[in-house]
């Protein structure tokens, strides 16, 4: 038997672990995006 | 599959779910389009120029390993069976992090394209074609059961006929693989993955504080503990032979041996794919359980289950009856008769995830959840079409046809044959119905034939023992096809397993007679050096 708030103590941490990756990925994307926009030049 | 819910939402729900899948395929097609400006070589088009960060290589890697079976398939099995099978799905995400702690560097190291070509350098031209005939028919089993999962899941959720679903949801995949080649996968398995995880993960939060927390959860009478014992339906020996068999058999399959080839460099290709695995080790496995048990906490649900499994009994029962008429003792056939009523019960369970975003969440939110699901069925059929088409471009054309090809005749034949590939399989799809048993019986075959060439490339390679490998990549099938036919998988070990414990045995019991390095054309390994940097 998994005792329930093992359970819930992993709930929080996937649902941590998706914000941080999907924040992640929103900085790589703007991050690759500003850095296009720089290498464009004026 | 539920008509009774479809007949109960307004035109304006339906139009909602409707109105948000086609913004969500068109920005798929968009993505994968635009792809195709990028597109100027090969290199390009099989292993994206060999320039993704990290963090593209965990999306597209996660993306990939989340099919129809992961989540709607596992959500329902939770329902069905509780605890059990949200862990041993965590066997399919340790696989991942081993590939990419040991394997992901030195295969982006060697500047691959295709697994045969690892195979190839370490074990020689016999291992290669076999691995090649493996990987084909890995690939090709693999395409058509998502192509049809695109038309089953699709069909589940929103009510529209399978076919009209393979059709539009095929043409999709098919027109940005074919036109944008890896680039296009990758870009739209980093927006299928946003969907995925935003769509799964905000469900599971919102439903655990719907009911509560996880106390109030577990206390829901249609809940109870018994869903948190590990053992109250799969014995120990089940439980931990499909966990064997799910750490094997998707070993290095190509989908994920790509993802380690499209990496910036081995630093980048180690932390993406373990990346991707310590994620999804970390958010699956719970969200799915939590969407298991805040479905079997909703009557709607529940009710919608049932008469999914009264529909699959009264279409079974003819065959089933005619089974049991042939059992003449009583008990053995109150056996077969339990046993028949779990499948269709476990088969019923599938609506379950649908089945709760349409009851719970609110018409835009479903049709968000409904684009998760299918982004899950399509981010696994765009990676494999791809890889195909790599594999008769690389491993076929290339070797056999035309070995001094230039770029754009290369491109063309990968171009074509990802476009014949992805109608081909759509095609058998429609109308090929076994699709399930067809995939398993494919990855079945994977584990035996493939996982042991890599494990010994990557931990003990000695030139000297090709034979032992190549005899190895023979014996495994050949020892799975009689557990699996001969002998109907005896004990409840999954024939992958067994397969895989078979080449084991027989590289160990022939390595001590592999003393020289052989000669023979079909057995000289083609070289391990790295590329240069």
């Amino acid at each position: 038997m998994i005792p329930i708030w093992l359970i819930s103590v992993f709930h929080v941490v996937s649902i941590v672990s998706a914000g941080v990756v999907l924040l992640w990925l929103v900085a790589a994307a703007w991050h690759s995006w500003s850095e296009r926009g720089n290498d464009a030049g004026p | 599959m539920f008509d009774s819910l479809l007949a109960e939402m307004t035109i304006s729900d339906r139009a909602w779910e409707l109105g948000t899948l086609a913004v969500y395929l068109g920005g798929l097609l968009w993505i994968g389009l635009r792809s195709a400006r990028e597109i100027h070589s090969v290199d390009d088009y099989t292993v994206a120029g060999r320039g993704m960060p990290w963090i593209v290589v965990l999306a597209t890697t996660a993306a990939t390993m989340v099919g129809g079976g992961a989540s709607v398939g596992y959500v329902g099995k939770c329902y069905a069976i509780g605890i059990a099978a949200a862990v041993v799905t965590c066997a399919w995400h340790l696989q991942l992090i081993f590939t990419g702690l040991f394997l992901a560097p030195r295969l982006r190291g060697l500047g691959l394209v295709t697994v045969a070509q690892y195979v190839d350098r370490h074990f020689g031209e016999l291992a290669r074609r076999i691995a090649v005939v493996s990987g084909g028919l890995f690939l090709v089993g693999a395409l058509v059961a998502q192509m049809a999962a695109v038309g089953t899941v699709t069909e589940m959720v929103l009510g529209i006929p399978g076919h009209w679903a393979v059709l539009l949801g095929g043409s999709v995949v098919v027109l940005y693989s074919t036109v944008g080649g890896i680039r296009a996968v990758v870009k739209t398995d980093v927006m299928q993955f946003v969907v995925l995880v935003a769509g799964i993960g905000g469900a599971s939060a919102w439903l655990v504080w719907k009911h509560g927390g996880w106390g109030g959860l577990a206390a829901h009478p249609n809940v109870g503990l018994d869903q948190f014992d590990l053992t109250s339906t799969w014995n120990p020996v089940r439980l931990a032979t499909l966990f064997g068999a799910f750490l094997l058999g998707e070993m290095m399959v190509p989908p994920y041996a790509v993802r380690c080839f499209i990496a910036k460099d081995e630093k980048h290709a180690r932390r993406g794919v373990a990346g991707g695995g310590v994620f999804l080790l970390l958010f699956l496995p719970v969200a799915t359980l939590t969407l298991g048990m805040a479905s079997r906490a909703e009557p709607a649900v529940q009710k919608v289950v049932e008469a999914e499994y009264l529909k699959i009994r009264d279409s079974n029962s003819e065959l089933r009856a005619t089974e049991l008429s042939r059992i003449s003792n009583s008990e053995l056939r109150q056996v077969a008769a339990e046993g028949h009523e779990a499948t269709d019960r476990g088969r019923a369970a599938q609506v379950a995830f649908p089945a709760l975003m349409r009851t719970t969440f609110p018409p835009w939110m479903a049709g968000v959840m409904i684009a998760a699901i299918i982004a899950a069925v399509m981010s696994s059929a765009d990676s494999c079409l791809s890889c195909l088409a790599t594999s008769v471009m690389e491993d076929i054309y290339r070797v056999h046809i035309d070995p001094a090809a230039e770029d754009a005749r290369l491109l063309q034949v990968a171009r074509w044959t990802t476009l014949l590939a992805g109608v081909v399989s759509a095609v058998c799809a429609l109308v090929w119905s076994n699709i399930a048993d067809i995939l398993e019986f494919i990855y079945d075959f994977w584990a035996p034939s493939m996982v042991l060439p890599f494990l010994v490339g990557a931990f003990c390679y000695r030139r000297e023992q090709s034979p032992a490998v190549v005899l190895s990549m023979i014996g495994g099938p050949v020892a799975t096809a009689v557990w699996r036919f001969g002998l109907d998988s005896p004990f409840d070990v999954s024939p992958g397993f067994f397969g895989f414990g078979v080449s084991v045995l027989v590289y160990l019991l022939v390595c001590p007679f592999c003393r020289r390095v052989p000669e023979n054309h079909w057995l000289r390994a083609g070289g391990v050096e790295e590329e240069p940097k």
